[in-house]
């Protein structure tokens, strides 16, 4: 019947298809960095970070912590955002260490079924150089699509190094889509460009992790700080806080055979919490 | 004596050098101070903590005798160590010397010098061990008078008009303090005060001063393990639901957040609000020790009567202030009852307790009929429940409480401290006070001045990788579910908080600090709904002290406040001061004087700073407006058992032509005040 009704009367049409599409797209971009800057579990858990940590969700933060795999690794998540279920992201990685280095594969949707979706699939490549040194590169498709509305796409480059000090310590360094693309002039959905230099120390069972954040576009600078404790083999806790906006973050990680569970959650004071669940297998 | 108790304690001494450095009581309060002074509230009486202290120095704690509370008194040890120390006292048995110490888990070197002037552990006293005739030959007599005036005539003393307010007594201030100490475990104490503007054996205080004081305390005396007969607080748990006399909470010393309950302890303070008035035990045995209490006391209130004859209270006096005929109108006018009874079950590092008490009043207390009032107490009686734990084990800390107040709300109170690394340790603390909770006693800790209508959750992190460097780190973010004062909606806020200290050992630290606060409050536009808008306060201090040599010392500190509220302007508030500190170790004459010069714009920028003060008096004022303040300490002691103190400090203000307000108000840019102190101990 409203199908009927928006086919008779085009201008309500229009209308109908403002008030579906819009709404959300303003919901969305209102979560800003937090909704499009999305993290694995584990950094998220970490206070948000992860430019200088390393591992298979470094496809979702500094693509060369990649090259601190050491076998091949494959994940899925899914996390709900503030506010609502309705709004989740659901990601897929692939991460293969070989002679020429690691490669990694990722895709994501990010989104609201039948009114918003954010597609991005992406390739990257990390390599050692010597013991202490390594670099990512990461090529990212994104397609943004509104049903009645539109449908765009673009591509961007994400780049980071990584530099391993002495006792563990590794300093990381991230740009995030460098030269800004965009979907274009007319619309909402943007891709967010942003500098993430991170630093992470290993004290025992801890490991802790900082990292200050530019983006570019809102001309804001943020800090993360989080910490890992890993409690025997199979345990790990973490948590972590973000500060411009302020965030609290917290999870864990269980180890069971070739399987890592992380579980993670961001509180923010107004809008809720922000739940991720990812499992990972490690192949022999 | 075991061969492995033996080795430790030959290890533990051959460690001792690190260990020889003296604490003075006053390094510690003032350091505390520092570290906490802007959560606690401006009329926090520090005397009876400095009071402990000194007698501690002069009594030390007998590590194998006690129960622990004395430890947690001193307020520097974190709980998780005293329940350490005394999980390892059962392990291994009795402590050869103060110096096995050094083995107990998650004992600092730091911790350790501090501690050590005040314990030891071969000490008797047990009435049974020592006669009355010679309990009383060694009785210590503690007496000290206190005289202090502001020089300056506030318009209060200069209206005759007896229809309008002003201060029915003089401007001085007269404080005598009298403490006998018979043996370790027997302390009698009476307080006698007398506040500037109150009257002196006239007029409502016809019997000479404003507020008396006094307690009997015995402790250790068998299965009695401490009981007080007249003032005494009571701290349980974490304060959700019992806690009088002195408490911190959130600051740089992260351990805070975890309450140390100290049960039963006399009430020394000449804080005229905070305590209760009557007898309470603890009688102990075993891993079971319950602790029943009784009050009665008159508060201050505004009393009214309504149609039908009922006597109503629609304010509590929360200063102890009696200088003018509405304060002394309000004076002891409402009595409060108070009974009930702690049990508490101790298992080596586990301690679960519970708690019922009923507070009885003879007048109904009725808040105004606001919508931010909704939740609050209105009644003449109230019953309350709580039940508290903690738990320490492998260097994490477990704590918390529940308490309800039968017929309305509850509180929550949870938290740990983890030693995550020997350089790294985690605080966490998790907070919720419903709005309709009530207790008269609540004192739990909260980003607000009442534990009441709030929920919060605070994250802490202390590293320090050498004795060298300390960085403390926490936020807190915190709500409150329900509208307050000049805040007319439900609103939230953020607290976050870095402080950096570097130490060169024995010789001189500096410490730099960051503070960011937010919260809510009305807007200042006139609309005809106040809807809430941010309020961001910030802190920048650098501060250091340097030791020139074992007599003198150098002090300052350079700090900046930011207040910015809706579109105006920012404020930006400044204190700079220096202080310099004589202490010769023999010498007669000590001392220390401060210069300060302050600019702030308004009361939204101030700065608080301690000061040091007469002995027992330490203070923390803050600075506002514009101008400089300078103040001089000196003591000097004639022979081993006279000591006399005398302070002069004095404040001028730029472009004003008078301060203060109201009846407080000052002519002129000046104001100087005077105190004398004068101690015998025979």
């Amino acid at each position: 019947m409203l199908r009927t009704f928006v086919r008779l009367h085009p201008f309500f049409f229009y209308i109908f298809t403002c008030m579906i599409s819009r709404w959300p797209i303003l919901l969305l971009i209102s979560f800003g960095c937090n909704a499009q800057t999305y993290l694995g579990p584990r950094y998220q858990a970490m206070g948000h970070t992860g430019a200088a940590l390393q591992g298979i969700y470094s496809l979702t933060a500094n693509p060369a912590g990649l090259a601190g795999m050491d076998r091949p690794m494959a994940t899925i998540t899914h996390q709900y955002h503030f506010l609502t279920t309705d709004i989740a992201t659901q990601q897929a990685m692939l991460g293969l260490p070989t002679r020429l280095g690691t490669f990694g594969v990722a895709a994501s949707r990010y989104g609201i079924q039948q009114g918003y979706q954010e597609l991005r699939g992406g390739f990257t490549l990390a390599k050692r150089f010597g013991p202490q040194f390594s670099v990512g590169l990461s090529t990212v498709f994104h397609q943004l699509f509104i049903p009645y509305y539109l449908t765009n796409r673009s591509f961007s480059v994400d780049l980071g190094v990584q530099y391993a000090l002495e006792q563990g310590t590794a300093v990381g360094f991230q740009y995030t889509n460098i030269g800004s693309a965009r979907y274009g002039q007319d619309i909402y959905g943007t891709i967010p460009a942003y500098a993430i230099f991170g630093i992470s120390h290993p004290m025992g069972e801890v490991r802790l992790s900082a990292d200050a954040a530019y983006r570019s576009e809102e001309e804001v600078l943020s800090g993360h700080l989080g910490l890992e404790y890993q409690i025997g083999t199979v345990l790990c806790l973490r948590g972590g806080l973000s500060v411009n906006p302020v965030l609290q973050h917290a999870g864990f990680g269980i180890v069971w055979r070739h399987f890592v569970f992380d579980a993670a959650a961001t509180f923010h004071p107004r809008l809720g919490t922000s739940p991720q669940i990812g499992v990972c297998y490690a192949f022999r | 004596m075991r061969l492995d108790k033996l080795i430790i304690t030959l290890i533990a001494v051959l460690l001792v050098s690190v260990l020889k450095a003296q604490t003075e009581p006053d390094i510690w309060v003032e350091q505390l101070m520092e570290l906490t002074a802007e959560e606690l509230p401006e009329d926090v009486d520090l005397s009876e903590l400095v009071e402990r202290l000194h007698y501690y120095q002069n009594h030390p704690i007998d590590l194998n005798r006690t129960d622990g509370t004395e430890l947690l008194e001193l307020q520097f040890l974190p709980q998780s160590f005293v329940e350490n120390l005394l999980a390892y006292r059962e392990y291994t048995g009795r402590f050869l010397s103060v110096y096995e110490l050094q083995v107990i888990d998650g004992v600092e070197e730091r911790l350790l010098r501090w501690l050590m002037p005040y314990v030891s552990v071969d000490t008797r006293s047990s009435l049974r061990e020592i006669g009355l005739d010679s309990l009383l030959r060694a009785g210590r007599h503690e007496l000290m008078v206190r005289y202090g005036r502001t020089l300056q005539q506030r318009r209060g003393y200069t209206i005759t008009d007896e229809a309008r307010s002003r201060y029915l007594g003089s401007p001085d201030q007269l404080l005598v303090r009298y403490r006998l100490h018979l043996s370790r475990d027997i302390q009698f104490a009476v307080n006698m005060k007398k506040d500037a503007g109150e009257a002196f054996f006239s007029g409502a205080q016809r019997y000479g001063f404003d507020f008396y004081s006094g307690s009997l305390y015995v402790r250790n005396q068998g299965m009695l393990q401490h009981a007080v007969i007249g003032d005494y607080a009571l701290q349980l748990g974490q304060g959700a639901a019992m806690w009088n006399g002195l408490g911190f909470g959130k600051s740089a010393i992260m351990h805070g957040m975890a309450r140390q309950a100290t049960g039963i302890r006399p009430y020394t303070s000449t804080n005229e609000i905070r305590f209760l008035r009557g007898a309470a035990a603890t009688i102990g045995s075993g891993r079971f020790a319950i602790t029943p209490f009784f009050s009665w006391r008159r508060m201050d209130g505004s009393v009214s009567h309504t149609a039908d004859g009922r006597a109503i209270v629609t304010s509590f006096g929360e200063t102890g202030l009696h200088r003018t005929p509405s304060e002394v109108a309000g004076r002891g006018a409402v009595k409060q009852w108070v009974y009930g009874a702690d049990v508490q079950y101790r298992h080596r590092q586990l301690r679960i307790g519970s708690a019922v008490f009923h507070t009885r009043l003879d007048a109904e207390v009725t808040a105004p009929s606001q919508l931010r009032n909704r939740f609050v107490f209105n009644g003449d009686r109230l019953w309350n429940t709580s039940l508290y734990y903690n738990y320490s084990l492998h260097g994490v800390y477990l704590f918390g409480e529940a308490a309800h107040s039968l017929g309305s709300g509850y509180a929550f109170v949870n938290g740990l401290m983890a030693s995550l690394h020997p350089h790294l340790s985690l605080g966490l603390h998790y907070r919720n006070y419903r709005p309709d909770y009530h207790s008269f006693f609540n004192q739990g800790i909260a980003e607000s001045n009442t534990a009441f209508n709030e929920r919060g959750f605070y994250s802490g992190l202390v590293y320090h990788p050498s004795r060298t460097v300390e960085w403390v780190l926490y936020a807190d973010v915190f709500r409150f579910p329900w509208l307050r004062y000049r805040v007319d909606a439900p609103s939230r806020g953020i607290d976050l908080f870095s402080q950096f200290t570097y130490t060169w050992y024995k010789k001189a630290n500096v410490s730099v600090r960051y503070r960011f606060r937010q919260r809510e409050e009305n807007t200042s536009a006139e609309l005809q709904h106040h809807t809430v808008v941010p309020v961001v306060r910030q802190q920048m201090r650098i501060s250091g002290q340097y030791k020139v040599n074992d007599v003198w010392q150098m002090r300052s500190r350079i700090e900046s406040s930011y207040y910015r509220k809706e579109a105006a302007p920012l404020e930006i508030g400044w204190l700079v001061y220096h202080d310099v500190i004589c202490k010769p170790m023999n010498g007669r004459w000590s001392g220390n004087a401060r210069i300060a010069v302050f600019n702030t714009p308004s009361y939204n920028s101030r700065i608080y700073a301690y000061e040091n003060d007469v002995l027992y008096a330490g203070s923390f004022p803050l600075y506002h407006q514009n101008g400089i303040r300078t103040y001089i300490n000196l003591r000097r002691r004639f022979g081993r058992m006279t000591d006399v103190w005398l302070r002069y400090a004095l404040s001028v203000y730029r472009g004003t032509a008078e301060i203060g307000s109201g009846l407080d108000t000052i002519e002129g840019s000046r104001r100087s005040d005077v105190r004398l102190q004068v101690r015998w101990r025979f």
